[in-house]
């Protein structure tokens, strides 16, 4: 007769030990599956700075920029509400661990020095719209890196989970 | 010394609860896929370990399509660990290896 979960639990070692392997390698492959983030989302953040670029450029008028700026704030409040509704399917948070978080920052912090060193470069050289085009570098650089970095960091936890 | 859970002593159960563990919430077409079953053994799982108050099943729409999610709730996430040191601690008596087959 089959064993049922309702059968008093008992299993051998090799049995445990070839359970808790199937557990490592399903967890894994779960993990593994899917990018830790989705790239539309520092995609949508790299236009939002882009826009906050170009709306505070010199020269714009006062409504513009108000206008501007309040879109591309109710935009990005609406990125993150869509995000936190339609993301729930991330690994548990006891897998991100320091090292995950310190691979996301660092490729935060290379986008950011990245817009940094390119505006302040095009505005020394007195590029209209330097910073604007600075946005819209980031943007690129986020949207060309983020689902290779998104996969390595699921990459990384997986690794781990199969580690034990 | 933790004991095993007959409730998720069952392989399927336990294959389930450790993808759910790995999640913050999953959906059901894609524990399905990974737990390698069918939508009514899924179901039906799913549905017995609801009953337990281990899994929360939360029902919604992406678009008009209706989908499912799943989640493992605090009482079966303490459950789950329990299980896997119950398993751990058989493995570690017997001196077995998690390395090799």
């Amino acid at each position: 007769m089959d064993a049922t979960p309702e059968d008093a639990a008992y299993i051998t070692p090799e049995a445990a030990a070839r359970s808790l392997r199937e557990i490592r390698a399903s967890q894994a492959g779960i993990v593994r599956a899917r990018p830790w983030f989705p790239t539309w989302y520092p995609v949508g953040v790299g236009v939002y700075v882009t826009g906050l670029q170009f709306f505070t450029e010199p020269g714009t008028s006062g409504l513009l920029a108000v206008t501007g700026t309040t879109l591309l704030a109710v935009a990005l409040a609406g990125l993150i509400v869509v995000l936190a509704r339609t993301n729930r399917q991330v690994p548990h948070r006891s897998l991100v661990r320091p090292a995950v978080v310190g691979a996301f920052v660092v490729w935060l912090l290379v986008g950011v020095a990245v817009c940094m060193v390119l505006a302040i470069t095009l505005s020394s050289a007195e590029v209209a719209y330097g910073r604007t085009y600075a946005g819209l570098a980031v943007t690129a650089f986020m949207a060309l890196t983020g689902p290779a970095v998104a996969f390595a960091i699921t990459r990384r936890m997986a690794a781990k989970i199969e580690q034990g | 010394m933790a004991e095993l859970d007959p409730i998720i002593h069952a392989p399927a159960r336990l294959r389930v609860m450790s993808l759910l563990a790995a999640m913050e919430e999953a959906e059901f077409a894609s524990v399905r896929d990974a737990a390698e079953v069918s939508d009514s053994v899924l179901s039906k799982h799913a549905a017995a370990l609801e009953a337990a108050g281990y899994v929360v099943i939360r029902k919604g729409h992406v678009g008009k399509r209706p989908r499912t999610w799943l989640r493992l709730s605090g009482a079966g996430r303490e459950a789950y660990a329990a299980h896997v040191a119950a398993l751990q601690a058989i493995v570690a008596q017997s001196g077995l290896s998690l390395t090799g087959e």
